[in-house]
């Protein structure tokens, strides 16, 4: 791939191509499964259900999950603005196992430009997410930082990756509420960007963030594009 | 045998109690989370054609009223012949990293290492990905944070996270294995330091210090109670 601006580099246009646009066809369908077993997922944590009835779906899905693996695989990295005209929502947030609508992993959490240098998160955990009793596990509340801040500090240009994430946590994030975390960029020197955020449930302040960013130096980048396609490569013959 | 020997010892025994299935449905339920881990890990790779994926959908919508219909867990009591504490079983079966029951763990497997030291062991699939063909750096953070809050529990009185810092050194790769180490630095009264590394063969990619507080019981009390409340609304 010799695309000059990979589409991890701009958060924010692909962002904005990819949850805000309306799923058709096997997207929405993908979607529509993903918040089906998003579902599953918490509800079988906490279930008591038979042995039976567990071992009917076990064997059920471990079916599914040879029939899957026998279709052609996507290739997140490319062709993303093709399919972005074709009115598909296209592979790249999507996917995200924090944001994307079609991974079951994802809470998950929606993030929305705030001023010219801020961003907010907007979640719901559910009980898979459980730490502490009644609490978000702090792991996902560290994650959930990573991301928010990940899409602010991409509205700065010369976007990058974690250098380093610093949480300090001031009281239990609850369950089963809607949380807000307000990402704002503080500052630029040369590839760095800094920037911090606080996680509210209501009015009460639950944990507060603060990261570096180490601008992407295009060729480490295209490093890893070619270390994945090599590995695709080798993985579909 | 020193009394912090012991304390992990003691630590590790009824951690590794609750490791074995209690029970047939129990097995049943991390088979089950087994084969979910491996849908989604297809999944998000997948370009399977609309109308299987709306089959899917639809058994899966079903499946999900079907689990509604059964009676839940309350959180402890599971199985009052285990060493174990009910917390602790949580940990093994319904963490979102460690559990071995809960689909959204990868799951991160806790070993013990020398003294007051884990070690982590984890492959992450595509489901993971942030960076090409890189875990993401929120699931790194994440890892840090599961891994050092179990080796503070050997201090005989576990906190929760006060504190966590990352420092990312280098892409971590998507299905190899990874070496998370974590260790107890210091105790001061409530405070627990812990710090960890995070290594791919012989790279290290991250390194993490976090900062545990032990919970006074009232304080700990008042959570349970506010679970309850929070489960109860929920119908759980």
């Amino acid at each position: 791939m010799t695309d000059p601006n990979p589409p991890n580099f701009d958060r924010r246009m692909h962002w904005e191509l990819s949850p805000e646009k309306e799923a058709m066809g096997a997207w929405a369908e993908k979607r529509r499964l993903a918040a089906a077993m998003r579902q599953v997922i918490g509800r079988l944590v906490q279930s008591n259900a038979p042995e039976a009835e567990l071992r009917a779906a076990a064997d059920a899905l471990e079916r599914y999950a040879e029939r899957l693996a026998g279709h052609e695989r996507l290739k997140r990295y490319e062709g993303f603005s093709e399919s972005a005209n074709a009115g598909n929502v296209g592979a790249f947030f999507d996917q995200s196992p924090l944001i994307g609508l079609s991974n079951p992993l994802a809470p998950p959490i929606r993030i929305e430009q705030t001023g010219e240098r801020g961003a907010t998160g907007t979640v719901n955990f559910g009980p898979a997410y459980e730490g502490p009793p009644g609490s978000v596990h702090g792991g996902f509340v560290a994650a959930a930082f990573d991301e928010v801040l990940g899409y602010a500090q991409s509205l700065a240009g010369n976007p990058g990756f974690t250098g380093t994430l610093t949480i300090v946590y001031r009281s239990p994030t609850p369950l089963f509420t809607d949380l807000e975390i307000r990402c704002e960029i503080d500052g630029q020197e040369r590839r760095k960007t800094f920037a911090s955020g606080r996680l509210f449930a209501g009015d009460r302040l639950c944990a507060e963030a603060s990261a570096i960013f180490i601008s992407a130096d295009p060729e480490v980048f295209r490093a890893l594009l070619e270390e994945r396609k090599r590995r695709e490569a080798a993985s579909d013959t | 045998m020193s009394d912090r020997a012991e304390r992990q010892r003691e630590f590790m025994e009824r951690w590794e109690a609750c490791i074995p299935a209690t029970s047939p449905a129990w097995e049943q339920k991390r088979r089950l989370a087994t084969a979910m881990r491996r849908v989604i890990s297809h999944l998000v790779q997948s370009n399977a054609p609309e109308s299987e994926l709306h089959q899917a959908a639809e058994a899966m919508e079903r499946y999900s009223e079907r689990l509604a219909s059964h009676p839940t867990l309350r959180r402890a009591g599971r199985d009052s012949q285990s060493p174990a504490t009910p917390e602790e079983i949580t940990f093994v079966d319904q963490s979102p990293f460690a559990g071995l029951a809960n689909p959204l763990a990868p799951p991160i497997r806790l070993e013990e290492d020398d003294a007051w030291a884990v070690v982590g062991y984890v492959t992450y699939g595509a489901a993971y990905e942030g960076p090409p063909a890189c875990v993401h750096g929120g699931h790194v953070a994440a890892a840090f944070d599961e891994v050092l809050g179990f080796v503070q529990g050997m201090s005989g009185a576990p906190g929760f996270t006060g504190e966590l810092t990352i420092r990312f050194r280098s892409p971590t790769p998507l299905h190899r294995r990874l070496r998370i180490r974590g260790e107890i630095v210091r105790v001061e009264g409530r405070k627990i330091f812990a710090e960890g590394t995070l290594h791919a063969h012989e790279q290290l990619c991250a390194e993490a210090e976090g900062l545990f507080i032990t919970p006074n019981p009232e304080q700990y009390q008042r959570m349970l109670r506010a679970r309850d409340e929070r489960f109860d609304a929920q119908g759980g």
